[in-house]
């Protein structure tokens, strides 16, 4: 019933928990602070709407009267209101399958013709908000060396890092085998076409055959006969 | 404590029923210039003292046992107030018998340096344990603590784009002249949220609440708080607030437009929502 306050409250709780790990983490909330993003999800019936403030961020939901009321309201009030939100707020409208394609930027343009993303609002906010998430530098070995000690912390850190190169490699190695079936084996493999042509030729030199052995029956019967 | 327990008991049975509305009407009549603390009738003049005594004698643990006795669901249903209050920066915000501000708090970092909440509360401790407590998250900018009383706020009219009052009105001696005042103090356009025990919509769950709210809150209020009373005054408190309907009619008969109201884990909690136009 309360999903959509669930789900920001353990989203806040995360994205303030990461924000704190990062000391710098300031800096890059500065030009954030006071700034409202919402960010509406396809994938998701309610919307996330992001408050930056000193310390981290204020994660809230819209309830859906709640929105249908501002809406209404929003028309009424006419071009004040929608100055003042240009300034101060963004509201971004996405999929989440095309998060990964709006780290290149060139992309944009091509998702917003294609009605994948639609965007309203002061532009700058979303940098900030992309620059605060991509510019964390999260110290993991630090971190865990408060609780485990520094000798355990480093060989865990390592341990996990060699982890990740190994899956990294594997997965870059299927991904090559992939490329080659798909790119070099897939030309010359055989056809469905030549598979059935190749059918049909076995069962014609079959019956062939079976020709041949009924006709060498016939002549060798003939020849006992003689005999 | 037996008094009380015996009290409470002739009292449910004579007028906590169906008719809630004509006994809160003929209660606040001023034939007998009595009202409801609980279950006991009282002096309207003696209900304000006997309330803030129990908010001074709960407020250091105020917090603690907000979590302990509904298992932390009360931080969803503040959520879900702020999710509509479709409250933006640079607006302004009354929260209204805010205690410890766990609302305040939230809309400080919505409205942001633009905005203006303040927090009210007629209780001075519950005002100063909010004051700390916000101070230490660093919450201090947009933020004005006041010590009103809800029947006469003390601000001028049509300021606020957003009233709320979370868990605040049960405890208003005269509830009407409390929803006039914010009427009054909300800009046109504004809206006023009340977060609210209510009446349970199922009755096995109604069964269950009441058995809950009667016999183990008390207890943990005497385990964590040492005050038992205290607790055993917000169980009786709860059952003599106006149901969800009549506290609609109530915000309807002020002024109020467009009410609706969104029950809460099962009619636990309800909350109202009215715009002032």
């Amino acid at each position: 019933m309360h999903q959509a306050q669930i789900l920001t409250a353990a989203v806040e709780f995360a994205i303030n928990k990461v924000l704190s790990f990062d000391e710098d983490s300031h800096l890059l909330l500065k030009p954030l602070i006071g700034k409202q993003c919402e960010i509406k999800l396809h994938e998701l019936p309610f919307p996330l709407v992001f408050n930056f403030h000193e310390k981290g961020v204020e994660l809230s939901s819209i309830v859906k009267a709640v929105r249908a009321h501002a809406e209404t309201t929003g028309k009424q009030a006419g071009s004040k209101s929608k100055q003042s939100k240009n300034q101060n707020q963004c509201s971004i409208s996405l999929s989440v399958f095309i998060i990964n394609e709006l780290k290149d930027t060139s992309n944009i343009t091509q998702l917003i013709r294609d009605n994948k993303l639609d965007f309203d609002g002061n532009l700058q906010i979303a940098q900030n908000m992309s620059a605060l998430f991509d510019g964390l530098h999260i110290d993991i070995e630090e971190l865990l060396s408060k609780h485990i000690g520094d000798v355990a912390a480093h060989t865990a850190v390592q341990k996990a890092e060699s982890f990740g190169q190994l899956v990294k490699r594997n997965h870059k190695l299927a991904m090559q085998a992939l490329s080659d079936v798909l790119l070099d084996e897939k030309p010359i493999g055989v056809r469905p076409i030549m598979v059935e042509n190749f059918i049909q030729e076995v069962s014609e030199i079959r019956d062939a055959a079976a020709r041949l052995e009924a006709r060498l029956a016939i002549l060798e019967s003939k020849f006992r006969k003689k005999k | 404590m037996n008094s009380t327990n015996e009290t409470s008991a002739e009292r449910k049975t004579e007028e906590h029923g169906d008719n809630l509305l004509d006994h809160l009407n003929s209660e606040e009549g001023s034939d007998t210039e009595q009202t409801h603390f609980g279950f006991k009738q009282v002096a309207k003049e003696q209900k304000e003292a006997m309330v803030a005594d129990v908010f001074h004698s709960v407020a250091a643990k105020y917090d603690v046992m907000n979590d302990l006795m509904s298992f932390g669901i009360h931080r969803i249903w503040k959520r879900y107030t702020i999710d509509c209050s479709g409250i933006r920066p640079g607006q302004k915000v009354l929260d209204l018998a805010g205690g410890t501000g766990d609302l305040a708090a939230k809309f400080s970092r919505i409205v942001g340096e633009t905005g203006q909440v303040t927090l009210a509360d007629i209780n001075h401790s519950m005002l100063m344990v909010g004051k700390e407590k916000l101070t230490n998250m660093g919450i201090m900018s947009n933020l004005n603590y006041v010590q009103a009383n809800a029947e006469a706020l003390p601000f001028p009219d049509n300021h606020f784009d957003l009233v709320t009052m979370a868990f605040g009105l049960r405890n208003v001696t005269e509830k009407s002249n409390a929803l006039a005042s914010i009427f009054r103090v909300l800009k046109p356009g504004g809206r006023l949220l009340v977060l609210e025990f209510s009446k349970p919509s199922s009755e096995l769950l109604s069964k269950i609440y009441d058995t809950y709210s009667f016999h183990l809150l008390p207890k943990m209020g005497q385990l964590v708080a040492n005050d038992a009373e205290s607790y055993q005054y917000l169980a009786e408190s709860i059952r003599m607030h106006p149901d969800q309907e009549t506290l609609e009619d109530m915000m309807k008969e002020v002024g109020f437009e467009q009410t609706s109201f969104t029950n809460l884990t099962g009619g636990i909690v309800a909350l109202h929502r009215g715009f002032k136009f």
